[in-house]
């Protein structure tokens, strides 16, 4: 990328209300045709950021490029983007084909190609035979498809969606992240998606943004946001749930000592002194005692099933490891004394 | 959904409706008599001759109509003061002008129209404040007549109808979602057009229900034309008065109460109608097809 004029960048932008900064520093440059999410817990700043780059929030600082021009001194209804609201916010007045064509309409597109623009629009989300249905006539995925329509028939050079999945019940979520994806791909638009769901950012994404507190923590594509999440937080959200704080000793071989004393040998760059291990409970295996493989030794304290897998919690001296093992057999029994294998490239540590 | 005891539940309502309807079912049959001559009172025969009288009364017909009129216009201009007031006291993002605006409306309900009358007196007068002013700063040079004329009675029943019209729109344009206004302004509509083509279709329901509440008020106003139309302006209900308590002919002023009630019935069925198309399949009826 870098040379290259980025679709949508953002340098330096801030945004505080009083002396509470909402955004700070955020800095980032995404090339044409990518998908980037915005992922975070309520609060952190992603609809503010999603916001400004619409124009409906001012930036107290930095600012916003679309295709290498700032568009921070245009009005919302000038900017090249459009935007897919939680609440979908379809026009109730207004059949389907009405609210798709509202753009269109204002655009003074020739009346002979209107119609054949929105049906277009409408065939892409599979909404039309709807056209003729107001708002409320149609179920919460039925509106989503609509306002998506809507906004992709007046070709935005970006595309913003603030939780467009919220609203939808697990299954049809599933179903519309998929639909969400294959139809971005299919027309190459750039995208900017504010979600709270990790799965749902890995599902959707290009690349990922996961912010605290108004800044980014780490932007990365997905697999290497999964795999090697810059810090604690970041690892945390990203549902890596074993975080055991210890201690780094480095003597004749470097080790995490465990609190009660367990050692775990590990490879690691960082000085000796406080830190903190991560491993994703998928990365933990049960071994037998005896097994080479085996690195550390625990009690079993539960079980509980998982569908098709086993999650087990596991008594490290006074840490607890959870490790989700594939279900066969009768599996461990509580109380029972088990060996741990830990898959060495898929832990991390991070200074505390 | 049916519940045993509900009949018996309807009767005390159904005793109070009664007494206020039976007050018209006698009213009306008293426009069918005629008056005793001499006193305030009634005898037979029984026909139509107070309606045949009324609707033949070019003095009836014409206050009926210039009463038809004056409250049209007065709907009108409260809607065109009403929406733009309510607008900002929904949208205004500083809750000082919110609260004033509404703090000054709520203000308006207390006061007494007697009160309210005597203050325009005083504010249009001759030598009012408003001519003074207008005197002090040289853009007349003869006190303009504002009060004991229409103009008089329309700017005072006009502050008296705003608060119905804009309190009812105001939680109206409170209730359009603010993310449906940033939708139209996000697709390319400038403020102004999100306004006329979003904002007010969205309410025209709660317009069409101001409106009939409005010209409900307007059509049967009686203490302003009485006290600031200084004789010139007689609207329905101060000729019905006059028929009563002047001319003590009890049976015609029943009859024009009753032509009266049925033209303000049918104008407020023509709102109702109105407002029945403008909220046609907005509303989601029963279950998703």
């Amino acid at each position: 990328m870098p040379g290259d004029v980025a679709a949508l960048e953002l340098a330096g932008l801030r945004k505080s209300y009083g002396n509470h900064p909402v955004v700070q520093e955020v800095d980032l440059r995404l090339p044409r045709g990518a998908l980037l999410t915005l992922l975070g817990p309520s609060g952190c700043g992603k609809s503010t950021l999603l916001r400004m780059i619409a124009g409906f929030v001012e930036p107290s600082a930095g600012d916003i490029l679309i295709n290498g021009r700032s568009i921070l001194p245009l009005r919302p209804e000038r900017r090249p983007t459009a935007m897919v609201f939680q609440s979908y916010a379809l026009f109730p007045h207004m059949t389907v084909f009405d609210n798709v064509a509202f753009g269109l309409r204002l655009r003074a597109t020739p009346r002979a190609q209107l119609g054949d623009k929105v049906r277009r629009a409408l065939a892409l989300v599979r909404m039309d035979p709807f056209e003729a249905r107001f708002p409320s006539e149609l179920s919460g995925g039925q509106q989503q498809r609509v306002a998506l329509a809507r906004c992709l028939v007046v070709e935005p050079e970006i595309l913003l969606l603030d939780e467009p999945f919220g609203a939808l019940d697990r299954h049809l979520r599933e179903e519309m992240q998929v639909e969400m994806r294959k139809l971005q791909r299919q027309l190459g638009v750039t995208m900017v998606v504010v979600t709270h769901d990790q799965e749902e950012a890995l599902v959707l994404s290009d690349y990922i943004a996961v912010m605290r507190a108004g800044a980014i923590e780490q932007f990365a594509e997905p697999i290497e946001l999964y795999d090697r999440p810059a810090n604690r937080f970041v690892a945390s959200f990203m549902g890596v749930s074993n975080l055991i704080d210890g201690t780094l000793e480095r003597g004749g071989e470097t080790s995490f000592r465990f609190p009660g004393g367990a050692a775990l040998a590990v490879a690691s760059a960082l000085p000796s002194g406080p830190v903190t291990l991560a491993i994703r409970p998928e990365a933990v295996r049960l071994c037998a005692l005896d097994d080479r493989a085996c690195r550390l030794a625990g009690t079993v304290a539960f079980t509980s099933l998982v569908g098709s897998r086993l999650s087990c919690e596991i008594k490290v001296d006074d840490a607890v490891l959870t490790a989700l093992i594939p279900r066969h057999g009768s599996g461990p029994v509580i109380g029972e004394r088990v060996g741990l294998a830990i898959a060495e490239e898929q832990l991390q540590l991070f200074p505390r | 959904m049916r519940i045993g005891g509900l009949p018996w539940l309807l009767l005390p309502m159904t005793v109070l409706m009664a007494l206020f309807f039976g007050a018209f079912a006698v009213f009306a049959f008293v426009s069918f008599l005629q008056p005793a001559s001499g006193m305030p009172g009634y005898q037979g025969p029984f026909g139509v001759a107070n309606y045949v009288r009324f609707l033949t009364d070019p003095t009836a017909l014409g206050i009926l109509a210039e009463t038809i009129v004056f409250a049209i216009a007065v709907t009108i201009v409260s809607i065109l003061l009403g929406y733009p007031l309510a607008y900002i006291m929904a949208r205004s993002p500083h809750r000082i002008i919110r609260s004033l605006l509404l703090g000054a409306l709520v203000l308006t309900f207390l006061s007494g129209s007697i009160n309210r009358a005597y203050g325009w007196l005083i504010l249009l007068g001759r030598r009012g404040v408003v001519n003074d002013a207008l005197l002090a700063l040289g853009l007349v040079d003869r006190p303009v007549a504002l009060v004991y004329n229409w103009t008089g009675v329309f700017i005072a029943l006009l502050h008296f109808t705003l608060p119905y019209f804009a309190l009812t729109v105001f939680g109206s344009i409170r209730s359009v979602p603010a993310q449906v206004e940033e939708a139209a302004r996000d697709l390319g509509a400038g403020a102004l057009t999100t306004f006329f083509r979003i904002t007010v279709p969205i309410t025209v329901p709660a317009i069409i229900s101001g409106a009939a509440l409005v010209f409900s008020l307007a059509i049967s106003a009686f203490a302003f034309p009485l006290l600031l139309g200084g004789g010139r302006v007689r609207l329905i209900s101060n000729f019905i008065y006059d028929q009563l308590f002047v001319s003590f002919n009890l049976p015609f002023a029943a009859a024009s109460s009753t032509i009266f009630l049925i033209v303000a019935v049918a104008t407020l069925c023509g709102f109702f109608w109105l407002e029945g198309i403008a909220t046609r399949r907005r509303i989601p009826m029963g279950g998703l097809a």
